[in-house]
């Protein structure tokens, strides 16, 4: 058997072979269609929050609920790939809910 | 990383590290006798010799403080390159006076010079290179053959037919497997987050890493976290390659790397199973004229495309089960070095075996003491056929054994054993846990029928018939190489038979399962041995047999029938859909937003706890921290909390499944968790209706809730 030609077509084949898994799994890596919503600061009492974006559609609309039935609202826009904070000027006192509407899904983060 | 540059550095990395140590290093030992490896033969020791030679060069590094970075790494592969370049080339002058002679001798042969001289004037006529007259035969024992030797020209036949056969079932078996990865190929799977967390480690301190992790325990009704304590489970040579490579390319360990360099290793360990039924059967049973090629591409079959997928195949590949692949590569490659030292009384040879089992015992204990009982079958065997053939002559391998360069090694060894690492598994006096009576009804053995299902109906059944037929064929008339051969199947085959049905009769308190990963390798080549057998001795002994040749044809075309459609069978079985691994890059996400949190805000209070049950990828959410082996917390699989063979804390449990309970809230105070990862979609309810939790991130399929 003619080892050096065996070999050549060996390591064709593993090369194509890994540039396909590695295209394979950078494509896998792109979030789709997926939002996420967190507290900028998780252990104080700061209000403020961040959206960020992973799906077609950039509207996003915020409600901050009080204990004491006060509250604030508002729009974003955050494109997909993009994130924003939003900034409350507020503190969370005794406790305050974010809720945030997108796609007709609701999410809230909360102190 | 720009896509093409990133694959550039990828290959770029891999050939650095794990083909130009092992090929410098193999010029270096074997200088005068370049012929005494055929290509592919080459190709596989410098993957094996470069494994084990980057392996000790990193632990040397780290012993003498040298921080782990690309360019130290890169820049000991140049130095090691350049040592092993001066000592060929200090040799090379030394030996141009034999080499010298050699053509002398080689020109003063009357028919080399002829053919030589003849395919020169027509070159010279015709203005034709000469080369083109003329072919380099492929068995050495003729440098040059008559273009128009018809003789030469069946050979050349034939090497082409196999040469073909050989590429379409590496094609075969490349794309079958990459087939399978391309759905698992992204990083979710847990054992390959348990090591890549430790390469991970060395690739950020620069050092190598200390086996150890803390625990949570109770200590005088107190929960608490104790300081580090030394494991056992990980061995340092699974993860000095990977962080080696992922340091010169600079691609992230979180990524494709771990899993295709795995891929790598498993498409050896196949190479390496080709070269050894290579040699085992060169020169065997000249009178059945049975050819090595032959058995040995049936072996590359059998190995290669059927079965290609289920453990430890390429299942292992995408499960990070790195210890076993790299096991099934060195075991058959050091059984290579070991037969070829003994039947060629080459101490070189005997001196590279050891080192790869050196490398293989610094890479994994399990593979370690499975070979060691095959080294141990094996002898018992030789011993005992050999006795009874009367063909033992002690003094003609005591001449290897005790040479200089094995004695040699057996010092550095010793040295680098003692005085610079000690594997983990050896300082810990882990061994003993191995040794005993089984333990767990998954150490008392697996049953025929499990084994049979480990290795495949047809691959056992072949291989139990090539047994018996090449442990008759050792009682008669043999050469040695034909005897060391067989001592090596034979006591292979045995040791891990008896080891996965009786480990009890070993005194061996194991995983059987975990050893039975290991049994079809040795099965494969015997059954490939017999199935060539039986097409040659049905084409030989025709007029002899009991039936007609045709009965024996069809017989053995159904059988091959079988062999395929089972083994294709097997894959079909193994095969994922497509995957959706947006859950693991939901915790990817989470992870990275606690990980950026916590890095300025690092106290005993701000301890993680996670969820293995419900999070995809949970495993890999260290490689973020890489704080310790056990952090952040997780909550186990729910069936270990009650297996009373291994009792275990259950703050972790009851800190997430319920949260409010007075046991829970002990355990936060006492172990400082204030993070909890869970999936909202199975968890929630329980912290959701507790006002003491906050919720401050959360995705679809992920949610961090914090207790302050």
């Amino acid at each position: 058997m003619n080892q050096k030609i065996i070999l050549t077509f060996l390591i064709i084949f593993l090369i194509t072979s890994f540039s396909w898994l590695i295209y394979s799994e950078k494509k896998q890596h792109q979030i789709t269609n997926q939002w996420f919503l967190y507290f900028d600061n998780p252990q104080n009492n700061s209000l403020n929050f961040t959206v960020e974006n992973y799906t077609n559609n950039s509207n996003f609309t915020w409600q901050l609920l009080n204990n004491d039935n006060s509250f604030d609202t508002g729009k974003i826009k955050v494109l997909k790939g993009d994130k924003k904070t939003v900034i409350i000027e507020q503190r969370s006192t005794d406790s305050s809910i974010i809720k945030v509407l997108h796609n007709k899904e609701n999410r809230l983060i909360y102190k | 990383m720009n896509f093409i540059l990133e694959q550039i550095l990828f290959y770029f990395a891999i050939v650095a590290v794990l083909f130009l140590p092992g090929w410098f290093l193999l010029q270096a030992i074997f200088k005068k006798n370049k012929s005494l490896f055929n290509p592919i033969e080459k190709f596989v020791i410098s993957f094996g010799l470069s494994i084990v030679s980057v392996d000790f060069l990193i632990i040397l590094m780290g012993r003498i403080s040298v921080p782990l970075t690309r360019w130290s790494i890169l820049l000991m592969i140049i130095l090691f390159l350049i040592a092993c370049y001066l000592i060929v080339n200090i040799s090379k002058k030394s030996h141009l006076s034999s080499r010298k002679s050699k053509i002398l001798d080689e020109l003063a042969n009357p028919r080399i010079s002829i053919i030589r001289d003849l395919g020169r004037i027509k070159a010279i006529l015709f203005g034709i290179p000469d080369k083109l007259f003329f072919y380099r035969s492929q068995t050495h024992d003729e440098k040059y053959v008559f273009r128009n030797d018809s003789a030469s020209k069946n050979k050349i036949k034939n090497f082409n037919k196999q040469t073909l056969l050989i590429i379409l079932i590496l094609f075969l078996t490349i794309f079958i497997k990459t087939i399978y990865l391309q759905n698992t190929i992204f990083p979710t799977s847990t054992d390959l987050g348990h090591h890549m967390y430790w390469s991970q480690q060395i690739s950020q301190t620069g050092k190598l890493p200390t086996y150890e992790k803390i625990k949570l325990k109770e200590v005088d009704g107190k929960y608490q976290l104790t300081k580090p304590q030394p494991i056992s489970d990980f061995i340092i040579g699974e993860h000095l390659i990977f962080s080696a490579i992922s340091l010169i390319s600079g691609i992230s360990l979180i990524s494709y790397l771990p899993t295709l360099i795995l891929f790598l290793i498993n498409i050896m360990g196949l190479l390496a199973m080709f070269i050894l039924s290579l040699r085992i059967f060169n020169d065997n049973f000249k009178f059945s004229k049975l050819h090595n090629n032959q058995i040995a591409i049936l072996t590359l079959l059998l190995l290669g495309p059927l079965w290609a997928i289920s453990s430890p195949q390429t299942k292992f590949v995408s499960g990070g089960v790195i210890g076993n692949l790299l096991g099934n590569f060195f075991i058959p490659l050091c059984l290579y070095f070991y037969f070829r030292a003994f039947t060629e009384k080459n101490s070189k040879m005997l001196t590279v075996a050891l080192f790869l089992t050196m490398g293989l015992f610094y890479t994994h204990h399990l593979s370690g003491f499975i070979f060691l009982f095959i080294a141990t079958f094996t002898t018992i065997v030789f011993i005992t056929i050999s006795t009874i053939n009367k063909k033992f002559i002690i003094k003609d391998y005591l001449k290897i054994i005790f040479s200089p360069s094995i004695f040699a090694f057996l010092l550095a060894a010793f040295c680098f054993l003692f005085f610079i690492y000690t594997p983990a598994y050896l300082s810990n006096h882990a061994t003993g846990t191995a040794v005993g009576a089984p333990s767990k009804a998954t150490r008392a053995g697996l049953t025929f029928t499990q084994f049979k299902y480990a290795i495949g109906e047809p691959r056992l059944a072949l291989g139990m018939i090539g047994l018996i037929l090449i442990t008759i064929f050792s009682f008669r008339k043999i050469s040695k190489h034909q005897l060391i051969g067989n001592s090596i199947l034979i006591g292979w085959t045995l040791a891990i038979s008896l080891m996965t049905i009786k480990p009890q009769w070993l005194h061996i308190n194991l995983p059987s399962g975990r050893i039975a990963n290991y049994a079809n390798f040795p099965f494969v080549i015997l059954g490939s041995f017999v199935f060539v057998w039986i097409i040659n001795y049905t084409k030989t002994n025709s007029n002899k047999l009991f039936l007609p040749t045709k009965i024996f044809v069809l017989g053995l075309f159904i059988l091959l029938i079988s062999i395929f459609s089972s083994g294709s069978y097997d894959n079909s079985q193994s095969l994922v859909k497509k995957p959706n691994n947006q859950k693991a890059l939901q915790t990817f996400q989470a992870s990275r937003y606690l990980k950026n949190y916590l890095q300025d805000n690092i106290s005993n209070s701000n301890i993680v706890l996670k969820d293995h049950n419900y999070l995809k990828a949970d495993s890999w959410i260290k490689l973020f921290f890489i704080q310790d082996y056990s952090l952040p917390l997780s909550r186990s699989y729910f069936k270990r909390y009650n297996d009373s063979t291994k009792p275990r804390e259950m703050c972790t449990l009851w800190m997430i499944s319920e949260p409010a309970s007075e046991r829970a809230q002990k355990c936060y105070n006492e172990t400082g968790v204030s993070f909890i990862m869970i999936n909202p979609k199975f968890d929630n309810v329980q912290f959701e209706s507790n006002q003491e939790f906050w919720k401050v991130y959360v995705g679809e399929d992920i949610a961090i809730y914090y207790k302050p």
